[in-house]
C-alpha cells in the first residue's frame, strides 16, 4: 500500500512540475503576443491561475512523506530521541486532524462549484469545478499521508524505532554546490 | 469571550505548539481554524455557540485555499523559485563565487570578500539562507582557513553573508509580503535591491579596512593575471542576463513580476541547455526540488492564511495599533520595540515562517503609524536577516558549525559574526533614517 501511495506522490510531483512549466510558457508566449502582435494568449491569465493550483496543492503530500515542513527544533534537540519522535507524533496528530477538516470542507466548495456549474467569465468561460477538485485532490493526498504517517510513527513511537525527524539546519547541511 | 484576549491566548499557543516540533503550517492551520469557531461563537457577554462559530470557519476554509492560491501575482514564488534552482543546478552560483574570488583574491580580505558576493548571489538564487550557509560554507570557508584567513572572519563572513539572499531580488520573502499586504511586488522586488547590494558592500568595504589594519586576519591569496580576470569574467553573463530579464522588465513596466518570473525561469532553462550545464540529473533535479520548496512554501501560505482570517476577527492588530497610536512617543520607539520581537523570534525560527505568523499582527501598526509599507518590507526582511545571526542562537551560525565541525569553536563563529551583526544595524539605522534609499528606486518603475 506504501508503494501505492509513493508512486501517486511521485505522479503528483511530476504533474505539478510540468503544470509550472507550462505556466512558464504560456505566460512567455502571451507577453511575446501582446507586446509585438498586440495579440495575448486568449484568459491566460485564468489559465495560469487556476494551472496554480496544480502547482501548490498536488506536491503536498510528497513533502509530507519526506518530512521536510518548516518546523522549530532548537528547543527541543537537546532531548533524547523518544520524547523528539512523541511532539512529532503529536505535530503529525495535529497536522492530519486539523487537514482532513479542511480537506471535507474543500470538498464541498468543489460540489458546490460543480452543481452550479461555476465558471470564470473570459473568452473560453473555463469551468472552475476541475480545478477546485485538483484543491480537494492534493488535500486529500495530503491527509491520507499524514495519516499513514500517523500510523506509522505511533507504531515505530512504541517499538523504540522511530528516529527523530532531522531539523531545517540539518537537512542544510546536506545541500553541496554544483 | 473578549476578542482580544482569544487572539493573545491564540498567539501563545501558537508559541507553545512552535516549540514542541508541530510544523509551523500546522499550528498556523490549527489555531486559526479553532480560533474562528471561537471569535464568531463566542462574542464578548454571548453565550458559546459552537454551530454558529463552525459555519463561520467551515465556510472559510473551504473557500479560502481555492481563491487565495488561484491568484496571478502569487505565481510569481514558484517561478522564482524554479529560476533559482536551475540557475543551481546550472552551475551558475559557482560561477559568480569564482568570478568574484579570481578578482579579488589580490585584495586584503579578498576571498571573503569574494565569499560575500558569492553568498549574496547564491542566496538570491536559492532563496534559503541556512542553504546557503551550509553550502557556501563547504566552498569557500575551506579555502580561506588555507590561505591562514582568521577562523572567525571566515566562517562570520559566510554565516552573515547567507543572509544577504532575502533583500536582493528576486526574493521570495519580498513577494510573499506583497501579497499578505497587498502591496506592489513589482515595487517591493525594487526597493531591496539598493539596500541588498549596499549591505553587501558595506560588508566587503568592513572585511577590507580590517584586513587592511591588520593584514593577519585575511591575508592576499595568489596572483592573478588581468588575462585570467578577463577569462573569468564569462562565468557571470548567464546570471547577468537572468537579472536583467527580471529586473529589466519590472523597471521598465514591460512586465509584470510574475511576467518577468516567468521570463526568467525560461531564460534560466535555456540558458543552462545552450550551455550545455543542464544535464538530464540535474534537469531532474532542479525540477524536483523546486516542487517541494513550493509545497513546503505554499503548505505556510495556507496555514497563515487561515490563521490571518482568525487574528483580524480578534481584532488584536486593531487593539494594538490603538494602544500605540495613545502613547506618548516617536512612531520610531514603537517601530524599533517591534523590531526587538523579529529579532528574538529570528533567533530561532526561519524567516518565512516569523514573517507569516507576524505579518497579520504587525502590519496594520506599522501602517497606522505612518509609515510606507514597502520602506517596511525592506526594514522587516533586514531584521529577519539580524534575526538569523543573533547570539545566542542564530540558526545560521549553527549550520556553518555543523560545517567547520571541530575546525572552529562555535565561540570563535559567534565572535567572528559580531563585526557583520554591527554592521547590519548600521546598515538598518541608515536605511530607517534615509527612506529614500529603499523607495528611490520603485517610484522610478515605467508606469508605476
Amino acid at each position: 500500500m506504501f508503494k501505492f501511495f509513493d508512486f501517486i506522490d511521485r505522479g503528483a510531483l511530476w504533474l505539478s512540475v510540468t503544470a509550472l512549466l507550462f505556466i512558464t510558457i504560456m505566460t512567455c508566449i502571451s507577453v511575446l503576443g501582446r507586446y509585438f502582435f498586440a495579440a495575448p494568449v486568449p484568459d491566460d491569465l485564468v489559465m495560469s491561475e487556476f494551472t496554480m493550483v496544480i502547482v501548490a496543492f498536488l506536491p503536498l503530500a510528497a513533502v509530507q512523506a519526506a518530512r521536510e515542513h518548516v518546523f522549530v527544533t532548537i528547543f527541543s534537540d537537546w532531548l533524547p530521541n523518544r520524547p523528539k519522535v512523541a511532539m512529532e507524533l503529536f505535530g503529525v496528530y495535529l497536522g492530519a486532524f486539523i487537514f482532513i477538516i479542511v480537506t471535507c470542507a474543500v470538498y464541498t466548495d468543489f460540489k458546490q462549484a460543480f452543481d452550479i456549474g461555476a465558471y470564470e467569465e473570459g473568452s473560453l468561460e473555463i469551468p472552475e469545478a476541475p480545478f477546485r477538485f485538483i484543491v480537494f485532490f492534493g488535500l486529500l493526498l495530503f491527509s491520507i499521508r499524514l495519516v499513514l504517517d500517523a500510523i506509522i510513527s505511533t507504531k515505530g513511537f512504541f517499538t523504540g524505532e522511530a528516529q527523530a525527524t532531522m531539523s531545517e539546519e540539518d537537512r542544510a547541511l546536506e545541500v553541496e554546490i554544483k | 469571550m473578549e476578542p482580544t484576549t482569544l487572539g493573545a491566548w491564540g498567539l501563545v499557543l501558537m508559541l507553545v505548539l512552535i516549540a514542541v516540533r508541530v510544523p509551523i503550517a500546522f499550528c498556523m492551520a490549527f489555531i486559526g481554524f479553532f480560533g474562528i469557531i471561537l471569535a464568531v461563537g463566542w462574542p464578548a457577554g454571548q453565550e458559546f455557540d459552537f454551530g454558529r462559530g463552525f459555519d463561520a470557519a467551515w465556510a472559510y476554509i473551504a473557500f479560502e485555499p481555492f481563491s487565495f492560491i488561484a491568484n496571478f501575482p502569487i505565481i510569481a514564488v514558484p517561478l522564482f523559485l524554479m529560476m533559482g534552482y536551475v540557475a543551481f543546478h546550472a552551475g551558475f552560483t559557482k560561477d559568480i563565487y569564482y568570478t568574484a574570488r579570481v578578482w579579488l583574491s589580490q585584495l586584503n580580505g579578498g576571498l571573503a570578500m569574494a565569499s560575500v558576493a558569492g553568498c549574496a548571489m547564491f542566496a538570491a538564487v536559492s532563496g534559503s539562507s541556512l542553504a546557503t550557509a551550509a553550502a557556501m560554507g563547504k566552498l569557500a570557508v575551506p579555502e580561506m582557513l588555507r590561505y591562514k584567513y582568521h577562523p572567525g572572519i571566515a566562517t562570520g563572513v559566510v554565516a552573515a553573508s547567507g543572509t544577504l539572499g532575502s533583500l536582493i531580488p528576486p526574493s521570495i520573502l519580498m513577494v510573499l509580503y506583497g501579497i499578505f499586504t497587498e502591496e506592489s511586488i513589482g515595487q517591493l522586488l525594487m526597493a531591496g535591491l539598493i539596500p541588498g547590494v549596499m549591505s553587501a558592500a558595506i560588508y566587503m568595504g568592513m572585511v577590507w579596512i580590517r584586513a587592511t589594519i591588520n593584514p593577519e586576519l585575511a591575508p592576499k591569496a595568489e596572483h592573478v593575471s588581468w588575462t585570467d580576470r578577463f577569462i573569468a569574467l564569462k562565468g557571470v553573463w548567464s546570471i547577468l542576463v537572468l537579472f536583467l530579464i527580471v529586473m529589466g522588465g519590472i523597471y521598465s513596466g514591460i512586465v509584470t513580476p510574475t511576467e518577468a518570473a516567468a521570463a526568467g525561469c525560461a531564460g534560466a532553462w535555456i540558458l543552462g541547455f545552450i550551455t550545455r550545464r543542464l544535464t538530464k540529473e540535474a534537469s531532474r533535479d532542479a525540477a524536483i526540488e523546486t516542487a517541494k520548496q513550493v509545497a513546503n512554501v505554499f503548505a505556510l501560505v495556507l496555514g497563515a492564511k487561515i490563521f490571518v482570517g482568525f487574528i483580524a476577527l480578534t481584532g488584536v492588530a486593531g487593539h494594538l495599533t490603538g494602544w500605540a497610536t495613545t502613547l506618548d512617543v516617536e512612531p520610531i520607539w514603537i517601530l524599533l520595540s517591534l523590531s526587538l520581537v523579529f529579532v528574538v523570534l529570528g533567533t530561532f525560527m526561519d524567516p518565512l515562517g516569523m514573517m507569516l505568523l507576524t505579518l497579520p499582527v504587525v502590519t496594520p501598526v506599522i501602517q497606522d503609524l505612518g509609515y510606507d509599507l514597502v520602506w517596511f518590507g525592506v526594514i522587516m526582511v533586514k531584521f529577519l536577516e539580524i534575526g538569523l545571526i543573533t547570539p545566542p542562537v542564530g540558526l545560521n551560525v549553527y549550520v556553518l558549525k555543523g560545517v567547520v565541525g571541530d575546525a572552529v569553536p562555535l565561540e570563535t563563529i559567534f565572535k567572528g559574526i559580531l563585526w557583520f551583526l554591527a554592521m547590519d544595524v548600521l546598515t538598518l539605522v541608515v536605511l530607517i533614517m534615509y527612506p529614500e534609499i529603499s523607495l528611490w528606486l520603485p517610484k522610478q518603475i515605467i508606469g508605476s
